[in-house]
């Protein structure tokens, strides 16, 4: 069941067969370019006293006894007209039931303007149930206008409807491509700030980045210019990799089911950190990260699928969102990066990579077992916590670094606290 | 220092304070804004109130005894935006005004109790006690629990929206979950003082809980007690005693009778078209009365009807000390009253049953919400808080 958050109303967990709170109707509108979607999700105890017609307390007997009726009831009490009065064409889709403690009735509806009217313009009336049962109040709310960024997830309150405002003019007329495009920008990189689980696997994966590998074990300083370019080549592949993917899902060519893309991605973190502790596969990180970026953008993809948008709208959304995912990609690489490779000439850097790989290696398998084997653990939302102080990480690896480089000009003495570029450690790889 | 390490620093510098703006990616959620406004024409005639002094003395007691943080919650500005503030609905400071009793001592308690009683009267005081007696029943009775979400406005569920994310390994939990144990009960209820309590310029007195709303406006000596919600959930109880309570009985009683005795031309006249399940001019819903007066005129029912309708006022208005003089007040009107129903003639039996008594000034309202379930309002079209503002 697709959910939707809207800002002033609450999620009610469990409402108790006394029925109170009044539960209230809510329309979702969705903006298309040539008309609006309407879901409406009606409460059966009100529908039935609204309606003046005595409905069976289960949704399911209701749908199937009276759902042809519902659909008939509904359509005379949507409508909608154009700027000029001309009155909107009105189709009831589909009456579904929902099975919640206080249950309801949803029904879906296209509408579509007259000839020559504007799509983004009308005043919407709509009066279904509270016509009759005038305490009830209709709460509406826009779900998707994309030329103005509204996307599912910062759904906009339209307004509440009752008998005394049983009409609401709707102009949405202001938008523009760049908007929306800006939006989806906004969306992808929020998707990934919030994707500690992608942004873990590209961290581990560029945490050995710097090194050498000598007989099977992380040694020796491969020095800054190599470093940088191996990052930079393993970053590039895993961005070709969910871009692909991510074009390939928006476009439903390419879909797993959710629960097997988020338990792969799992994987994808502990190969990435089994690695970052030992040279599993030295050499052919590129391939590693290209073929898991596949993995991710099938992730990224779903936040981008049921929009329903034509493919003008789904080709603009892909590109924005996707570029939104690169920006703060970047951002993350572009401030861990230094340090990283800074950091990698001490003997500091050792215990960091363990330590780092370790963790991050325990992340995966909790998320594994969560998400893979439905073992709820703790260590799942820890992680979070620990994420959500990423600042403060980043300020300990600063000064962390600052130290060890500072550490590095101030010694004199014969035994090097650092490595020269190209040398194995003798001490690490022995 | 070698050009490779130069160019990371730099690019660290740089890279760093990006980090800390893109970190900022939220936004703040919309704020719902009041439709009342101050009232600048000349108001009718409050009733006078010879208690008023003795209310202004118990408020200040009652605010001498809070810390001063509690005392900037407890009185606030006399502002349209904070007297409308109140609700049927279980719930805190999201939806109301004032300092919660459990979170007071009880010494602070007893102090806004005195407040209460001698503002409200002795029965009106009884009223008070037995709603939130009520509120402990429906939480004893329920464990505690009660429906989900923190109080707010209608809570309901919606549909559509792209499937929910679950990446970094969190699936996003949004909405208010149920609060349990923490939202019923007696020591749930509110008391905030709106305005200086003073003995010449006017204040609000608001107390208020679930199902709960008293709203009295003090100008001097003279008062104004409405809008007045008084609700129950459960409606009759036995307490741990044996005792049973029935707090809204006057109410319901008076009503059942008034419809009982009316004849069926008269009941034909009095039905609505219309159906409810709730007060219609309910909380943030003053002045929204309806535009035309239905129902039959009380002019043309039988005396003992006539009867009933003055015990069904004198039931609400006999909640306050100025009960009296609001009962003069509406009989001198009774011939313009009119009486209306919804749903069925068995007032307090099933969900939709509804009774309006509106006149010129008198406006009570009996909605059924479930056969243990009423919710109640008594408005005064002319002197709703005081008629210091106008809607």
């Amino acid at each position: 069941m697709r959910r939707l958050f809207l800002p002033l109303l609450l999620l009610a967990a469990a409402r108790p067969a006394w029925g109170h709170p009044m539960p209230s109707s809510s329309v979702v509108l969705r903006v298309h370019g040539v008309g609006i979607d309407a879901e409406l999700t009606l409460p059966i105890g009100e529908l039935a006293m609204g309606w003046e017609k005595p409905l069976p307390r289960d949704a399911v007997q209701t749908v199937r006894q009276c759902g042809h009726e519902i659909k008939e009831y509904v359509r005379a009490h949507v409508n909608p007209t154009a700027p000029d009065g001309r009155p909107w064409a009105v189709t009831v889709r589909e009456v579904t039931p929902v099975v919640e403690q206080e249950p309801d009735v949803r029904v879906a509806l296209t509408m579509s303007p007259p000839p020559g009217a504007p799509a983004d313009r009308l005043t919407f009336r709509y009066d279904v149930i509270y016509h009759h049962l005038i305490t009830h109040e209709a709460v509406v709310s826009l779900a998707s206008d994309w030329r103005s960024g509204v996307t599912g997830d910062e759904p906009l309150l339209l307004g509440t409807m009752r008998d005394s405002n049983a009409a609401i003019v709707i102009d949405r007329s202001g938008g523009s491509w760049f908007q929306g495009f800006a939006a989806m920008f906004r969306l992808g990189a929020r998707h990934i700030a919030e994707g500690t689980d992608h942004l873990l696997f590209l961290l581990a994966l560029i945490l050995p980045a710097p090194l050498l590998a000598v007989g099977g074990r992380w040694c020796g300083y491969a020095g800054g210019g190599p470093a940088l370019r191996r990052i930079v080549k393993v970053v590039t592949a895993f961005t070709i990799g969910h871009s692909l993917t991510l074009v390939l899902g928006a476009l439903e060519w390419a879909r797993l089911p959710d629960a097997v893309v988020e338990s792969a991605i799992a994987v994808s973190i502990l190969v990435s950190a089994v690695h970052a502790l030992v040279p599993i596969f030295r050499g052919r990180e590129v391939y590693i990260a290209g073929g898991f970026g596949l993995v991710h953008g099938l992730a990224f993809a779903a936040t981008l699928q049921d929009f329903g948008f034509d493919p003008w709208t789904l080709a603009s959304s892909v590109l924005g969102f996707n570029l939104g995912i690169e920006a703060f990609q970047l951002l993350v690489i572009l401030t861990a990066m230094p340090w990283l490779v800074l950091l990698a000439r001490s003997h500091v850097y050792g215990p960091l990579r363990i330590a780092g790989a370790a963790l991050t290696g325990i992340a995966a398998a909790a998320w594994f077992a969560e998400r893979a084997l439905g073992w709820g653990n703790p260590i799942a939302p820890l992680v979070e916590t620990v994420a959500s102080h990423a600042l403060w990480l980043l300020a300990g690896l600063a000064v962390l670094t600052v130290v060890a480089v500072l550490d590095e000009r101030n010694a004199r003495k014969p035994t090097r606290t650092t490595l020269r570029a190209g040398e194995p450690d003798a001490a690490a790889c022995g | 220092m070698n050009r490779s390490n130069t160019f990371a620093l730099i690019a660290a510098a740089v890279s760093l304070p990006l980090g800390m703006v893109a970190a900022n990616l939220t936004s703040a959620a919309p704020r719902a804004s009041a439709e009342a406004t101050t009232a600048s024409t000349t108001a009718p005639a409050l009733l006078g109130s010879p208690r008023a002094a003795e209310v202004v003395d118990a408020a200040n007691a009652f605010l001498a005894t809070l810390s001063a943080e509690q005392r900037a919650i407890a009185q606030i500005e006399l502002k349209p935006e904070l007297a409308i503030r109140w609700t049927n609905f279980p719930g805190g400071s999201n939806v109301r005004n004032g300092v919660f009793y459990r979170e007071l001592k009880p010494e602070q308690v007893e102090a806004a109790l005195k407040v209460a009683r001698v503002a409200l009267g002795e029965e009106g005081f009884a009223r008070y006690q037995e709603v939130r007696a009520a509120d402990d029943a429906f939480a004893k009775g329920r464990g505690g629990r009660g429906p989900g979400g923190p109080g707010g406005p209608d809570q309901k569920k919606a549909g559509g929206g792209p499937a929910q994310k679950k990446f970094g390994g969190v699936p996003k939990k949004k909405g208010g979950g149920p609060d349990g144990g923490a939202m019923f009960g007696s020591t749930n209820y509110m008391i905030a003082l709106l305005g200086k309590p003073s003995k010449t310029d006017p204040w609000i007195l608001q107390l208020g809980g679930h199902h709960l709303a008293i709203n009295i406006y003090y100008k001097g000596t003279a008062d104004s007690v409405t809008p007045y919600h008084v609700a129950a959930q459960p409606t009759v109880w036995k307490d741990d005693q044996g005792k049973t309570h029935d707090p809204l009985a006057p109410m319901r009683d008076s009503l059942h009778g008034l419809l009982a005795s009316l004849t069926p031309e008269q009941l034909k006249q009095a039905k609505l078209e219309a159906r409810f399940n709730d007060v219609y001019v309910g909380p943030q819903k003053d002045g929204k009365f309806p535009a035309t007066s239905e129902g039959v005129p009380v002019s043309e029912l039988s005396d003992a009807s006539k009867d009933f309708v003055r015990k069904a006022i004198a039931a609400w208005t006999g909640d306050s000390p100025q009960g009296v003089e609001y009962r003069k007040l509406y009989e001198a009107e009774l011939d313009k009253v009119k009486v209306a129903y919804s749903g069925t003639t068995n007032v307090g039996g099933d969900r939709g049953d509804y009774v309006r008594i509106d006149g010129p000034r008198v406006w009570i309202e009996f909605a059924t919400q479930g056969s243990d379930h009423y919710h109640t309002i008594w408005r005064d079209r002319l002197t709703d808080y005081g008629a210091e503002f106008s809607f």
